[in-house]
């Protein structure tokens, strides 16, 4: 019998679009929280923080119960806001710790040469930080491929009534997550030695 | 008119309280590690923020305790050159030069770029990685960079810069500079020194007058002045402007000290270079009889420690001619001596 590929294809679409989502915000909230000093950080670390208690399934039915009754409840978008919201923790704390181990002085230098904070997380601290941020985006990448994919495959299995899995799907969602922890430790190990 | 007078509180141990002007040409910082060099220079950059005080820069207010006024760093126009790496290493020399002229038009900016790596001896390196350059390279580097932007106030926290890069920086910029170092081969190219202990200004003024009178005991130490020794007041006479002090080991005629009563305990320091070896059998007076130690060949002279803990600096030519000599006497001229 021929695999359908439609799980795996819709997976990555999800875990990409999550991944994307997820990084702008996490990456603007990670430099607030690791250079600005202001009352409530703390609580907004917690809250930022929070999603990475909530078991993805409880993600998921808040997403759908939100988007109940717009035209985009039970389709793929909900999967991949429910997905952006649980890696958002992931985002921030990587992208935070990277934002303070780098070296300061690379920022400070730019300020003194006329460049706004805008130009300095854009030109600076962004490019200087690249490594431990793209590790924490591939991390979250594999984490919402798994967590999507196990939800098709099981949603797939109670509609047609078809079990095991195909063992060819499986394998290749496991690969490209493997891939993508095995990207991120490199990532991450190349980020320690720069900074 | 320049002028920085900034309390500003570091940890529970920690203050920096300092009210200084800063003339045209080069004002040198001299200060030991942790007297608060790098705490100043940041926190005039706008890295940091003091807790009283005014910051003011050809009359424009950068910081004002009072009316709350702090201006970020990147509106300060201070150039600002620090003691660590600071390149960025995801830009080549010249993408790193052009970050800093990113205010002017494109020609404008290759103008000017090529202009300073000219000047600094970087065209060559021009497309070189940070990584991929030399310490003193990448210190006309850091240097060029800052001075591309046109800063009004040059921050320079470097030690290593050097008399001859400091002249060349002064030639290729009118601003100010204000130069942390604890090199004082460095403080006696600047047009002022202020000596820096513990976040205060021990003293200030000419470079060759700070370092030849110290002021006080504590900068005479921060200095490295050899020669520092207790003494007793025996006599003093305000009339030939002299008085007479009684050291361990040896009396000498030092000159006259105000505020003080015969008997009092004072320090007396006398710079290595201001002492003199007499020769001959013939007694000087202020004179004193001594057995050499050690000689240190240093760069522009050679350091003699001898008895008593008496250190004179002398020429490589003068210690040749009397290197064979059995008996050593040390004349202290009353005016090289500095009583506190």
């Amino acid at each position: 019998m021929p695999v359908d590929w439609s799980p795996l294809w819709l997976s990555l679409k999800v875990a990409f679009c999550a991944t994307a989502i997820s990084l702008v915000p996490g990456l603007w909230l990670a430099w607030v929280l690791a250079r600005r000093s202001f009352p409530g950080r703390e609580i907004i670390q917690a809250v930022a923080t929070f999603p990475y208690a909530l078991p993805p399934l409880i993600a998921g039915t808040y997403c759908i119960m939100t988007l109940a009754h717009s035209e985009y409840a039970f389709t793929w978008h909900v999967g991949m806001l429910a997905g952006a919201v649980s890696v958002f923790p992931l985002m921030v704390r990587g992208s935070r710790r990277a934002f303070q181990t780098r070296n300061l002085n690379y920022e400070n230098a730019a300020r003194s040469l006329g460049a706004s904070e805008w130009r300095v997380f854009w030109f600076i601290a962004l490019p200087c930080a690249h490594q431990p941020i793209l590790s924490a985006a591939s991390i979250a990448f594999a984490r919402v491929l798994t967590e999507f994919a196990a939800v098709v495959l099981i949603a797939f299995a109670l509609t047609t009534g078809i079990a095991p899995f195909p063992v060819a799907l499986v394998s290749v969602i496991v690969i490209i997550a493997l891939a993508a922890v095995y990207i991120s430790n490199r990532l991450e190990h190349e980020g320690h030695q720069h900074s | 008119m320049t002028h920085v007078r900034i309390v500003r509180r570091v940890g529970p141990r920690f203050s920096l309280d300092v009210d200084f002007d800063i003339g045209p040409g080069t004002t040198a910082i001299y200060g030991c590690y942790g007297a608060g060099k790098t705490v100043l220079l940041e926190t005039i950059a706008g890295f940091a923020q003091p807790d009283s005080g005014r910051i003011l820069l050809n009359d424009a207010i950068l910081f004002d305790a009072e009316s709350h006024v702090q201006l970020p760093p990147h509106l300060r126009h201070c150039g600002f050159v620090s003691q660590a790496p600071s390149l960025f290493p995801h830009m080549t020399v010249r993408q790193n030069l052009a970050f800093a002229a990113h205010r002017w038009p494109r020609l404008e900016r290759h103008r000017r770029v090529a202009e300073v790596l000219d000047k600094f001896n970087l065209t060559a390196a021009a497309s070189t990685w940070p990584r991929g350059l030399d310490t003193p390279a990448k210190l006309r580097c850091s240097v060029a960079r800052a001075l591309v932007a046109e800063p009004r106030l040059l921050l320079l926290d470097e030690s290593d810069i050097g008399v001859s890069l400091l002249r060349q920086i002064r030639e290729a910029t009118k601003a100010p500079i204000l130069l942390a170092t604890a090199d004082l081969d460095l403080c006696c190219a600047a047009d002022q020194l202020l000596l820096l202990d513990a976040g205060r200004i021990l003293q200030r003024g000419a470079p060759r007058d700070v370092l030849d009178r110290p002021a006080s005991l504590e900068a005479a130490r921060l200095l490295g002045v050899p020669n520092l020794f207790q003494a007793t007041i025996a006599a003093l006479d305000p009339v030939r402007n002299s008085s007479r002090l009684e050291f361990d080991h040896f009396t000498l005629t030092g000159p006259y000290v105000p505020g003080h009563l015969k008997g009092d305990r004072v320090w007396v320091a006398a710079a290595a270079e201001s002492l003199r070896l007499q020769s001959g059998s013939a007694q000087s007076p202020n004179t004193v009889t001594v057995g050499l130690v050690r000689a240190t060949d240093r760069t522009h002279n050679v350091l003699l420690e001898f008895s008593a803990g008496i250190f004179v600096a002398v020429s490589h030519e003068e210690f040749a001619g009397r290197q064979e000599s059995e008996e050593w006497r040390v004349e202290f001229p009353p005016e090289a001596l500095r009583v506190f």
